[in-house]
Order: C-alpha cells, then sequence, then structure tokens
C-alpha cells in the first residue's frame, strides 16, 4: 500500500517537501521507492550549496537505475542525511521519515503554493502507474 | 513533440568514449523532443571497461589509467564495472512519459529483456530473463544491463557478451563476469548477424515500428562536444 503523507508537497518526478519553520526538509516519496526498488547508494550535495527549484541536487541508484533528484523549492543546503552513506536502504524502509535526503532553506518560499498536495500528487502517481507499471 | 515512430540506428563499432558520448547527446535531444525514441545498437572497436555512474575508481586512478589492455569510461547509468572486448551492445532512450514503456524500473528492464531473449532465439539460443537486469543461457549470464533516469528520459544500456574478454585482473575493481556466448556454443558469432536479430528482437518484443535510421548531425556536433568535454577527460572517468 503506497503512502500520499499530507503534511508535505511533492514534484511530479516523486520528490517531497515539509516545511519546518523557515527550514525545509525533502526526500524521495513512497511511490517513488516502491517503482525504484532496492535503493543501494544516494549521492547527496554538499551543505552550503544553492539549487533552484527544479534543479538536480541528488542521485539515488537502486537496481542498478541511476536516477536524478530534483529540489522541490529554491534553497541552500543546511544538512544531508548522512545515515543513508551506510544504511540506503532507510529510503526503502521510511521514505517520509529517516530516509530523509536533506534540510534546506528555501530563498522562494512562494515556490511551495505551485507544488502538488498529496491529493493532487496520488491522481498523479494513479495516471502514471495506469501508464503501465 | 511526440514521435509515433521510434529510430533503429547501428554505429558500428567504435571506442567507449564515443559510444557512451552518443547515448548522452541522443539522450539530451530525447529530452528536448528533437530525436524520436531511439534504440542503438553498436559494439566496441578496442577493448573498454565501463564503470557505473556512481562506481567509486578514484583511488585506483592511477594503476587503472596506466592499464595497457583496456581502457575506462564511465557511463551515465548506473551499476558496476563490466568489461567489452567485442560484444555486441545496445541502448534504448526514450522519455518517461512515452506510454510504450512501464515507468517501474523492474517491469522496464523486464520488458527491454524480452528484445533481447527475442534477438537471440532468432540466432538460435534459448536464453532466459534472469531478473532483474541479466538474460542467461544454460545458468550462464551472457546479458546484462543498467539504467539511468535523467531529464525526464530513460537511458537503458545493455550489452551481449560474444567473445571472451582478454584479461581478468582490474586491480580490485568490482567487475560484473559475463560468459561469452562463443564459450557455450563453441563458435562465433558475427557482429552484424546478431545486429540485425537483436533490431529484429526490439521490434517484436516492444511492439513498436522501429525505422531504421541515422544520427542526425546535430546530434553527432553534441556528441562530438561531449566527447572532448567529458567522456576522454580523466575529471569524468575517475571523478569519483
Amino acid at each position: 500500500m503506497v503512502e500520499y503523507a499530507k503534511d508535505r508537497r511533492y514534484l511530479p518526478t516523486h520528490e517531497w517537501v515539509k516545511l519546518e519553520g523557515e527550514e525545509a526538509i525533502a526526500g524521495i516519496s513512497d511511490y517513488a521507492q516502491h517503482e525504484l526498488s532496492d535503493v543501494v547508494y544516494v549521492e547527496l550535495p554538499e551543505v552550503g550549496e544553492t539549487f533552484a527549484q527544479n534543479e538536480v541536487f541528488a542521485t539515488v541508484e537502486s537496481v542498478k537505475a541511476a536516477s536524478d533528484v530534483y529540489m522541490p523549492m529554491s534553497g541552500e543546503i543546511l544538512a544531508i542525511n548522512e545515515d543513508l552513506e551506510d544504511s540506503p536502504q532507510l529510503v526503502n524502509e521510511d521514505p517520509f521519515g529517516r530516509g530523509w535526503f536533506i534540510r534546506f532553506r528555501p530563498s522562494k518560499p512562494e515556490e511551495y503554493d505551485s507544488l502538488l498536495d498529496a491529493e493532487a500528487y496520488e491522481r498523479h502517481c494513479r495516471e502514471e502507474a495506469e501508464k503501465g507499471g | 513533440m511526440l514521435f509515433a515512430e521510434w529510430r533503429l540506428i547501428f554505429t558500428g563499432a567504435a571506442d567507449g568514449y564515443v559510444n557512451m558520448a552518443i547515448d548522452e547527446a541522443t539522450l539530451i535531444l530525447v529530452g528536448e523532443g528533437r530525436v524520436p525514441p531511439t534504440v542503438r545498437i553498436y559494439s566496441w572497436d578496442t577493448p573498454f571497461c565501463s564503470v557505473g555512474y556512481l562506481q567509486r575508481i578514484s583511488h585506483l586512478k592511477s594503476v587503472l589509467a596506466q592499464c595497457s589492455v583496456y581502457k575506462y569510461v564511465r557511463r551515465l547509468t548506473g551499476g558496476q564495472a563490466c568489461l567489452h572486448n567485442g560484444d555486441l551492445s545496445y541502448s534504448l532512450i526514450v522519455s518517461m512519459a512515452d506510454t510504450l514503456l512501464p515507468s517501474n524500473v523492474l517491469a522496464s528492464y523486464e520488458r527491454i529483456s524480452a528484445g533481447v531473449i527475442e534477438g537471440l532465439r532468432l540466432l538460435g539460443f534459448d536464453a532466459r530473463y534472469a531478473p532483474p537486469t541479466d538474460v542467461q543461457i544454460d545458468g550462464h549470464i551472457i546479458a546484462t544491463s543498467a539504467q539511468a533516469r535523467k531529464q525526464g528520459v530513460l537511458l537503458h544500456q545493455g550489452t551481449i557478451a560474444l567473445k571472451p574478454c582478454a584479461i581478468t585482473n582490474l586491480h580490485g575493481l568490482s567487475c560484473l563476469n559475463l560468459t561469452p556466448i562463443s564459450e557455450l556454443v563453441g563458435g562465433e558469432i558475427d557482429i552484424e548477424e546478431g545486429a540485425r536479430a537483436l533490431g529484429m528482437g526490439f521490434r517484436r518484443a516492444l511492439g513498436v515500428d522501429l525505422s531504421p535510421s541515422i544520427l542526425f548531425a546535430k546530434e553527432k556536433r553534441l556528441a562530438r562536444q561531449l566527447l572532448r568535454e567529458k567522456y576522454v577527460r580523466p575529471e569524468w572517468t575517475f571523478a569519483r
């Protein structure tokens, strides 16, 4: 059963972002980790780097697919989830929790409004799945 | 732009730098909608070892860069290093919005591998899918594949071992060990015959109209630029 957490928003490319005061955390969705299957490696950015919305900020490698991960909102990286280096499977086990990728400071908070809410994102995933999963 | 037809291209033998540069050029142009979805079939004119996009080899740079038998090139796709010496390779490059292939990684591997299996069947071999990424004959892995998903585009690279590799010592580098078909059947497969069968195999298994085509001029220009600025450079090969 795929989970669509309602306390955050999504890119159509399956990244989530959750606001926490003036900071935000981001990762990939439960749907994405199901699609990718076992994650074996995550390459994360460095603290202090800045990215624009929709810019590639990480790469996740699953069963031999190296996939780009896109920044859900523009901002500066404040912290990365170092646990993923030794335990990339956290992305599969707990994509909305311990499998988070980055904590960042959004530079354009208004971008949040342009993202999909859980309901719209779930619709998007269902359409994608109907395409042929 | 939506393309109703896919393209089938045979680019013959080239070195690993050129082959990887062509794949990225096609990926970029497919992403921009400027070339159709593409199946490219090719071979290698010199022994190469391709390493996975995220594979760490920088600590071996001094020994690998001086290896006189194999040259090294970094792929865009994931997975382990793979030796290419007289093998037949293919790339399938298609927008992830295309409805023909499943978006699920494992399902897409299976669908594309069916093309390889059908091509091998046309050559007289009874091959089977070995999930998630391989194809086997009589329990021996003879073909493998890897994927990248970038810029909304799926790049699936695969290779079929036709002849034995000359070397096994890779200075501790983790490398896939494919069994060449020639070892199993005791004869050699002609590369061109294999390429034709593989093209037919994809046509049948994917159920798509593959129009024989060539690389476009803009694709060649971009590939030359990527070759010069990226793939021949140790900064790319040994970046990780």
